[in-house]
């Protein structure tokens, strides 16, 4: 076949020459004529059509997302400039090969055709819905099988990835959801200059393997034109088939500049079938613990889950402005005994449950004077506690007004 | 202890599949029931226990979690179904010292469908986390605690072994083992009142027995700090390194290793009560083997803020703003994207919160 299509325009052009004088035409001139101009049986300038991977292993009651890249190759000589494939076709891997399912999706591109043999690449990922899979193991088939047909003059050359069933933990890795907020919970914030913010992503996928991906940062001095997404941190991730969600946090978001910044979790492998959700927040001037949430404060003791004992003090830094310090306990939802361990990568409380149990009042606390910044809990206070719980704590300072304009970061705390 | 037990009809096609896009229906499949179960049990032996004169909390659990394999929840529409999971596992907290440990075997093919195979996952975890109590010096107040020099410090440190099996051949699934994995992740932050530092590095090794996809191995070193130096400059430099590699890939693949380097700092500069003063500077580098990666990116931001009026309840705020930033990325395999973009903007921004 390769042969064959090895007929360039040179040649075809030695032909015709040849006919002008054809009563004295040498055969081979003829013979060449005759060879250009029949139909060429084998006339598709593309001549192979390979799929990375080969396979994929896809699950019966999940939607499963293949990423393909369609590696096609076109012979010189008789051919246009586009490579194209209308539409691919997932068929049962059984007799006729009935067709499950279709992909309407077109794939083209364009090379000027040359005297060598051009590479094409075509990428795309498509979503293997549930039912697909099960109306094929419905028909007794024990797998798909995923088909393209490329083209640049007809006829096509169709390539092919087989796609055996199995559950979702033998499954290749895959992502099918990717959900972000911001550490409170929201997916939107209104913040103060140099506040603390995390994004958090949770990653809801199928099978395990290395997760791969990017933090990315648009700036107020993109994001008021055509948003441009630097690098902020990478992530590099094991994930394990046991589970089927996991939580990533992200590095601190920069709070410095006043203006909108947009934040987002580019994953790179698995490459997903849907694009980056984008979360924003917005930073801005104006009255800690008013218009804007509080200033930050900073504590020392007790250290983060520590454990409740007869002589813990809390301590924390003075702060200009404040006309009392208030220290508030917090009951958790979900106490200790039963959040389960996280295998690998989690908090011990989720950041939806601190938004929770800081919503509510404080079981109980301590209220001190502006010149006092180290208090233990009373026994009255103490009272209020429940053993074995997991309770969150933070210092807050008053001001003229009574109003918090400044706050600790919640932090874990254990009673024995 | 805790329990839940749940029954599913789903009905996956919905009104049908037209797979030809012909406009007819073509397949419409009945609805599917599944049924799932979750137990938990937890012994906390004793309350209010001390060793040492410091507190001592100890929790032991069992867990078992079976999901049929067509169960489909309305609440977790993308939820995994088809688990069998056994779980066991110990929480220890004891003056700043945390341990975890826990061991799980998971099967599937909860259902026994003929057509599927069958695998069985064993998951064996264990993390430990130490923040120390110190003994802190007080200032000359008399209240407010001295930090050392190395400040608050915090360690972490974690194992996770997986092995997968196939139990059940069936499919392209052979009898034996089907994936091996293992992760360890170590972490070290020291926080001081107004800044941190803090390092990580993880290593991590799968290996497909299967050949379904290739075996990789990452190792991740990260390094990030925050630096508030007296009450004007904030400085916030961070790097970090990732190496992947691919070996025995499947066939008509290439194995691909990937370097990642992305580096960078911020620095934030408050002139004056009303003008501050800030630039960044992002550096991402990706190299790899076999034509795999060859991309750099450099972004560089600066702004200059003049709070011309500043709000108050009865007067809306005036922000004046120059903003500029410039992305710059060459990649060595494609020219796409080469063009440097920049864009530099004048603001006007208006706050107000008034009062009455």
């Amino acid at each position: 076949m390769a042969s064959s299509l090895a007929i360039t325009s040179s040649s075809l052009c030695a032909a015709l020459r040849g006919l002008r004088g054809w009563r004295a035409a040498s055969p081979s001139a003829l013979a060449a004529l005759v060879v250009s101009l029949a139909p060429n049986l084998s006339s598709a300038t593309v001549s192979s059509v390979l799929p990375t991977p080969t396979m994929r292993v896809v699950a019966p009651t999940q939607a499963t997302t293949v990423s393909v890249v369609w590696n096609v190759m076109r012979l010189p000589g008789n051919c246009g400039d586009t490579v194209s494939s209308s539409q691919g076709l997932v068929r049962a891997n059984i007799g006729n090969l009935p067709i499950l399912m279709t992909v309407p999706r077109a794939l083209t591109q364009s090379q000027l055709c040359g005297n060598a043999p051009t590479p094409f690449t075509f990428s795309e990922s498509v979503i293997i819905p549930a039912d697909v899979v099960l109306r094929a193991q419905r028909l007794g088939a024990s797998g798909l099988v995923f088909q393209r047909a490329f083209a640049d003059i007809p006829p096509a050359v169709t390539g092919e990835v087989s796609l055996p069933i199995s559950s979702a933990a033998a499954a290749g890795f895959g992502v099918t959801r990717e959900a972000l907020q911001f550490d409170n919970g929201a997916a939107l914030r209104v913040l103060g200059r140099h506040e603390d913010l995390r994004a958090l992503a949770e990653i809801a996928y199928s099978g395990g393997g290395l997760l791969q991906a990017m933090w990315e940062l648009a700036e107020p001095a993109s994001t008021s034109g055509e948003p441009i997404f630097r690098p902020l941190a990478q992530v590099r991730e094991f994930v394990a088939p046991i589970g089927d969600k996991k939580v990533l946090k992200s590095p601190p978001l920069p709070t410095d500049a006043i203006g909108l910044y947009l934040v987002r979790l580019r994953i790179t492998d698995p490459a997903p079938a849907f694009d980056a959700p984008v979360i924003r927040y917005f930073v801005g001037d104006g009255r800690p613990g008013r218009e804007l949430p509080p200033r930050p404060l900073g504590v020392y003791e007790p250290p983060p889950s520590a454990t409740l004992a007869p002589d813990t003090d809390f301590t924390w830094e003075p702060i200009t402005g404040a006309k009392a310090y208030q220290v508030q306990i917090y009951r958790v939802a979900s106490d200790g005994s039963t959040a389960l361990p996280d295998l690998g990568y989690g908090e011990t409380i989720n950041r939806r449950e601190i938004a929770r149990a800081l919503s509510r009042p404080p079981v109980t606390g301590m209220l001190v004077t502006a010149q006092q910044t180290r208090t233990p809990l009373s026994a009255a206070a103490r009272a209020h506690l429940v053993p074995g719980q997991i309770y969150l704590w933070r210092v807050q300072a008053l001001g003229d007004d009574g109003v918090a304009f400044a706050e600790s970061q919640p932090r874990e705390l254990r009673t024995p | 202890m805790r329990g839940e037990i749940a029954q599913t009809h789903f009905d996956f096609d919905g009104d049908g599949r037209d797979t030809d896009l012909d406009g007819v229906i073509d397949s419409n499949l009945p609805e599917e029931s599944g049924r799932a179960h979750a137990a938990l049990v937890v012994y906390t032996p004793w309350h209010d226990k001390q060793v040492g004169g410091k507190p001592l909390a100890l929790n032991l659990g069992m867990e078992n979690r079976q999901i049929g394999t067509y169960f489909r929840s309305p609440a977790n529409p993308v939820g995994v179904a088809d688990r069998d999971l056994w779980r066991a596992f110990t929480n220890l907290n004891w003056s700043g010292l945390d341990l975890q440990l826990s061991s799980a075997r998971e099967t599937d093919n909860v259902d026994d469908v003929p057509l599927l195979p069958q695998t069985e996952t064993r998951q064996h975890y264990i993390a430990a986390s130490y923040t120390p109590t110190l003994e802190l010096k007080l200032a000359a107040d008399g209240q407010t605690p001295l930090l050392p020099w190395f400040g608050q410090p915090s360690f972490s440190a974690s194992r996770l072994n997986m092995q997968q099996d196939v139990t059940k051949p069936a499919s392209v699934l052979a009898e034996g083992t089907l994936r091996e994995a293992s992760t360890t992740t170590l972490g070290a932050s020291f926080m001081y009142t107004s800044w941190y530092w803090a390092v990580n590095q993880s290593i991590s090794d799968t290996e497909e027995r299967a050949a379904f996809a290739p075996d990789t191995h990452a190792y991740v070193t990260q390094l990030s700090a925050s630096f508030r130096i007296g009450s004007k400059l904030t400085l916030t430099p961070t790097l970090q390194r990732s190496d992947v590699e691919e070996r025995d890939p499947p066939v008509e693949s290439t194995d691909r290793d990937v370097r990642t380097t992305t580096a960078g700092a911020a620095v934030d500069y408050l002139l004056s009560e009303t003008v501050t003063t800030g630039a960044s500077y992002m550096y991402n580098r990706q190299h790899g083997g076999s034509e795999s990666a060859d991309a750099t990116t450099n972004d560089v931001s600066a702004r200059i803020s003049w709070a011309a009026f500043p709000p108050s309840e009865t007067r809306p705020g005036i922000t004046l703003s120059l903003e500029g930033s410039y992305h710059e990325q060459t990649d060595g395999l494609t020219t796409f994207g080469d063009d440097p973009a920049y864009q530099v903007f004048m603001k006007a921004a208006i706050g107000w919160s008034p009062r009455f």
